[in-house]
């Protein structure tokens, strides 16, 4: 079989990998931005629990994949949900740091400015601080979403979605005439989605990084 | 005596953790319509006492009293959007432009949208902004000077009556800061608002205020008066000394030029005399051979001081300095008598050369 016939004959599924493994990534990210931004939010301004978070957030990475999705099975199952719950956990540590960075570098003057005309807490948090930690908040999104990527392709034991299925099924019939095929196309895909991800988090900080402070 | 808008009481700071307070028992008013320049030592707590008037700094205790009403326990946020807020390093918002930053309060207000645009036009026209060139612009598009009027724009935008104005202009170059504190006089007489304003120049304080409270140690208050009596006659030798030993000269910056004060050209017959050109005078025909001297005669209606003058007698080797009206007709000359009655006049007795003196050699030894 031919590579060309390869990629005719399985072309629907490896597209639907490809979705799937691009759809994991971005929501999982974004749970994980939705967790990690308020955790972030949260302990900004007392050293104790930051250094708590930032603790269990970086534990958690030092968990081997592997490992995590095994332990998860048991309590979730198989298929998507273990990866998911895995792929937010992991995608913390970055979030919740950039937030705290970003949220405590915001210039003294401005916030001095922002008492002194009479924002109260929570609206100077959404008018101000928050706009302008942003893009140090995206860039720690963007990072997490990266290292989802490979992250992922781990999912494919506990049968979760996305292209390590390719890579597995390969690497299951090694010696088998299309076994290279689709390791390669499994990888191969895997960077692909990495790119599109670099391009849709350029095209969100074009979009939401206000003018006046974009570089 | 004009009617105090501001009163503060028996007011009080100490910090956490610090055994000596930094503002103790605190008692001053601050009348209507005026510029009262805060001006101390580093550390003495004129900026502690200024941020306690919108109690960005809680006192520990004593009263705020604005207009009538003790606003030491209102919300301090509502507090804030009525008191005009400008600092030195101008914190204007980065990520918004120019007409949100000078409708902000507005926006916390909740004015309609339409009412906002037209307010925040008003105001940059009020600061010297052009509003179609500057209203869509982002702060870091301008220059410094530019950045501090949408700064005060930003703290006018609601018509407060109070403005609080921690060392606004400290951050821009000399000339700049000049140019801005003119044009912040002249925006003065028309909004005619209460001003506290904190600076460490004593020239700037001598300059800007139309009172000037010195401040020691835990912000005493050393003296609370008018520029020119705070040069004469100041009340202790701790404000003899900061104001420092060349009080003379700065007296001279402060003391206007007017009709009285002219006295008629020297005789021509003996020494210097003037040279006319057409009527106008433009120069000194100087005595035993020193030949002929060109001078910009001082303008009356430009209200030029006696600094004005002295610096034409120093710079021109002239008996006298020319004033003359706007069609360059001479009205009269400023000699050196006149500067020196003037100082005199103004130092009032003659305990002050020895305050003076022992400021000077205070100085020295330190």
């Amino acid at each position: 079989m031919s590579y060309e016939e390869y990629l005719g004959y399985f072309q629907e599924g490896l597209l639907r990998q490809f979705g799937d493994h691009l759809a994991v990534v971005l929501l999982s990210t974004l749970l994980g931005s939705i967790v990690g931004v308020s955790a972030g939010i949260l302990v900004r301004h007392q050293p104790g629990p930051r250094e708590i978070v930032l603790k269990v957030a970086g534990t958690m990475l030092t968990i081997p994949s592997l490992a995590l999705y095994a332990v998860l099975i048991g309590i979730l199952g198989l298929g998507w949900p273990p990866v998911l719950l895995a792929l937010t956990a992991y995608s913390l540590l970055p979030i919740i740091q950039n937030t705290i960075v970003g949220l405590n570098s915001v210039s003294a003057p401005v916030l001095e400015a922002a008492r002194g005309i009479g924002m109260g807490d929570k609206v100077r948090l959404v008018r101000v601080e928050l706009p302008l930690a942003w893009p140090v908040i995206l860039v720690g999104i963007r990072t997490a979403a990266i290292i989802l990527v490979s992250t992922a392709a781990l999912g494919a034991v506990v049968r979760g979605p996305g292209l390590g299925n390719a890579i597995y099924a390969g690497l299951n019939s090694i010696g088998s005439s299309v076994a290279l095929y689709q390791v390669l196309t499994g990888v191969g895909g895997v960077v692909v989605v990495g790119l599109l991800l670099n391009a849709i988090f350029f095209a969100l900080a074009r979009l939401t990084i206000p003018r006046g402070i974009r570089d | 005596m004009t009617e105090t808008l501001i009163r503060l009481e028996q007011l009080n700071k100490t910090y956490p953790g610090h055994s000596v307070p930094a503002v103790e028992r605190l008692d001053l008013s601050i009348p209507d319509g005026e510029i009262v320049m805060f001006i101390g030592p580093s550390g003495c707590g004129k900026t502690t006492t200024m941020k306690m008037i919108n109690r960005l700094i809680e006192p520990s205790s004593g009263r705020i009293v604005i207009a009538g009403e003790d606003v030491t326990s209102i919300d301090p946020n509502e507090l804030r959007r009525r008191v005009g807020y400008v600092i030195q390093q101008v914190g204007l918002f980065p990520h918004v432009r120019v007409s949100g930053n000078v409708g902000a309060v507005l926006r916390l207000l909740k004015w309609p949208s339409d009412k906002i645009a037209r307010r925040v036009d008003e105001m940059l026209d009020l600061v010297g902004l052009d509003p179609s060139q500057y209203r869509d612009s982002y702060p870091k598009q301008l220059s410094g000077g530019q950045q501090q009027r949408v700064g005060v724009a930003r703290a006018l935008a609601a018509d407060p009556p109070v403005m609080l104005m921690d060392e606004p202009f400290g951050s821009v170059d000399p000339i700049t800061r000049e140019h801005l504190q003119d044009e912040f006089l002249r925006l003065q007489q028309e909004i005619r608002k209460t001003i506290v304003f904190v600076t460490h120049d004593i020239t700037e304080a001598l300059r800007m205020g139309d009172r000037i409270a010195i401040l020691g140690e835990r912000s005493r208050v050393e003296q609370y008066d008018t520029p020119p009596n705070v040069v004469a006659r100041p009340s202790s030798d701790f404000v003899a000394n900061f104001i420092g030993t060349n009080a003379g000269l700065r007296a001279l910056t402060l003391m206007p030029i007017d009709r009285q004060t002219l006295v008629p050209p020297p005789a021509e017959r003996e020494g210097p005399r003037l040279v006319y050109d057409e009527d106008r005078p433009v120069g000194w025909h100087l005595s035993d051979g020193l030949g002929t001297t060109r001078i910009q005669p001082l303008r009356l209606s430009a209200q030029p001081v006696l600094a004005d003058a002295l610096n034409q007698i120093v710079s021109s080797q002239a008996p006298a300095a020319v004033v003359v009206d706007d069609d360059g007709q001479l009205l009269g000359c400023v000699d050196m008598s006149a500067v020196q009655a003037a100082v005199r006049g103004a130092a009032g007795n003659g305990d002050r050369s020895d305050v003076q003196m022992e400021a000077a050699s205070g100085d020295g030894s330190a």
